[in-house]
């Protein structure tokens, strides 16, 4: 088993050049256990290719990372994947149970099968993402954000410690943004660890407990009432004062919120 | 009627034979929706007869080694140049078919039945086919037995099957290859113009009946028989050209299945 004192995540001076021209330069930070994680930053600032360097999807010129202290290849069955959500209509012929259940193919030999309690697995991650009613229908049949729910159903029953997703709140519907915020609350209540790239600022402290900053290289990281502040968003947005001081005001403002709520 | 020579045996032995080893590989070419990779695969086949001719080399070896070289130019460009795939098929399949219309007509030594590359000839096949067309079908099984699953994963989503662990790139190579070797031995009976029929066609029409990966590649492979077996007869009642045919009763059965609900 997985050892829980063990850092989940941990980068450490990872620079990625695409095309002859750097990308990341010297990212190094810490994701602690039993958190969720927003990977922040604006457009081309290098959150995907961060995400895809560290599980070398992408070549990395320096640097690793360490998963629970190991790199990826020892770690995989520790360690689920959720892709960015991609807009293709697969002309597959294959239902939603089977897609959840590659999630287990992980912890099979090739020449096994699914058995009884793969399947049960299977079927309480639909169940976890509002899905079970959709278990037999062909994954082409469903909405973009149920295909999400899908992939986030077939990570989690792979029953993994650390989950890394590209986006996923990105162009989902609103049944799909709750699922979600729901997996993660029953996922940390786990003690697991949900690192996710994200590009809406406004939702970073509802939806996340750590927040990282990046822009070509790492502007800060920690947890987000410390690390969202002015300076470092000015540092990560740099230029586009106006609309940031618009959104700082907006944190401010549902901060404030949320301290009332708590009244 | 019926006369049933040698000749027709290992005719209908081999066509039985090809449309074994495309279905499998078709039903990937079409979720992977890499008929027109497919397709340059087959036209660079020409090239590869032209290449054999001209240097005396084994025309089956010298076809796979060419598919290969061309499947790798593809692989390299794509990731080189900023050319969208499918100009950089284009413009690989026609270059490499006209070269090999080139070739050709250079050698004005000996007599060649160009019609007979382009569109397949059924009695070409001989016992040394037969032979390649089974080593072949016991590597495509011995490639799904191991990576059936894989292939699958990769389908949905190769990042994230590469994550998983699968290597993608070995996988996807060793596909390659076998599709190299199934255009190399089904350009004899229906042509470098006509092999991704057979690759597509079956797979596209077995589409319509099934519900899961293994329901479609069992349909393609029993479509894929049927329309090779129609095809020759067809062909020898009705004294039509083998390969042609052969892809119009696939076609009929892929149009027959349109009307089916879904």
């Amino acid at each position: 088993m997985t050892d829980r004192s063990a850092i989940p995540l941990k980068v450490e001076q990872l620079s990625i050049r695409y095309h002859h021209k750097p990308v990341l330069t010297d990212v190094s930070f810490e994701v602690p256990a039993g958190k969720t994680v927003a990977i922040i930053g604006p457009n081309g600032a290098g959150k995907s290719s961060l995400l895809k360097g560290i599980m070398g999807l992408t070549p990395v010129i320096q640097g690793q990372a360490l998963f629970f202290g190991e790199p990826l290849d020892k770690k995989r069955l520790t360690t689920a994947y959720v892709p960015q959500r991609e807009e293709i209509d697969w002309d597959f012929p294959i239902d939603v149970m089977d897609v959840v259940l590659m999630g287990r193919h992980g912890q099979l030999k090739f020449w096994q099968r699914p058995n009884q309690n793969d399947r049960d697995i299977a079927e309480k991650a639909l169940w976890d993402l509002q899905m079970s009613d959709f278990s037999d229908r062909q994954i082409s049949q469903l909405s973009g954000g149920q295909q999400q729910r899908v992939f986030l159903a077939r990570a989690l029953a792979q029953q993994a410690s650390l989950y890394l997703m590209d986006e996923p709140f990105a162009g989902v519907d609103v049944a799909t943004e709750k699922a979600i915020i729901e997996l993660f609350k029953q996922l940390k209540a786990q003690g697991n660890t949900v690192v996710c790239v994200h590009h809406d600022l406004n939702t970073v402290h509802e939806y996340y407990d750590y927040a990282v900053l990046i822009n070509a290289r790492l502007i800060a990281a920690g947890p987000v009432d410390e690390v969202l502040t002015k300076d470092n968003l000015n540092k990560t947005y740099g230029g586009r004062l106006s609309l940031l001081n618009e959104m700082t005001e907006q944190l401010y403002r549902s901060q404030l919120n949320q301290a009332h709520d708590q009244d | 009627m019926f006369e049933f020579s040698p000749f027709l045996a290992t005719a209908l032995i081999g066509g039985i034979g090809l449309a074994l080893i495309s279905a499998p590989l078709g039903v990937f070419v079409v979720w992977q929706r890499q008929s027109y990779f497919g397709a340059t695969l087959a036209h660079s086949a020409l090239l590869g007869v032209s290449l054999a001719l001209l240097m005396q080399t084994n025309l089956s070896g010298t076809i796979i080694v060419v598919s290969l070289l061309i499947a790798w130019g593809i692989f390299t460009l794509n990731h080189t140049q900023q050319l969208s795939s499918d100009t950089l098929l284009g413009i690989l399949a026609h270059s490499s078919l006209a070269l090999g219309l080139i070739l050709i007509s250079l050698q004005d030594s000996v007599q060649i039945d160009l019609m007979g590359y382009l569109f397949g000839d059924i009695l070409s096949l001989n016992q040394n086919d037969l032979i390649l067309i089974a080593v072949t079908g016991v590597l495509i099984a011995l490639f799904y037995w191991k990576h059936w699953r894989d292939m699958l994963n990769i389908t949905l989503n190769s990042e994230l099957a590469q994550v998983e662990g699968t290597e993608v790139k070995k996988v996807q190579l060793q596909f390659i290859l076998l599709l190299a070797f199934m255009i190399a031995l089904s350009m004899k009976m229906v042509g470098v113009l006509l092999v991704t029929s057979l690759l597509i066609i079956p797979a596209a029409a077995a589409r319509r009946l099934s519900h899961t990966p293994e329901q479609m590649l069992g349909w393609s492979l029993i479509l894929g028989v049927l329309s090779v077996l129609t095809g020759i007869a067809g062909s020898y009642w009705y004294d039509l050209p083998t390969g042609p045919a052969i892809v119009m009763m696939a076609t009929l059965i892929f149009g027959l299945l349109l009307f089916k609900k879904q």
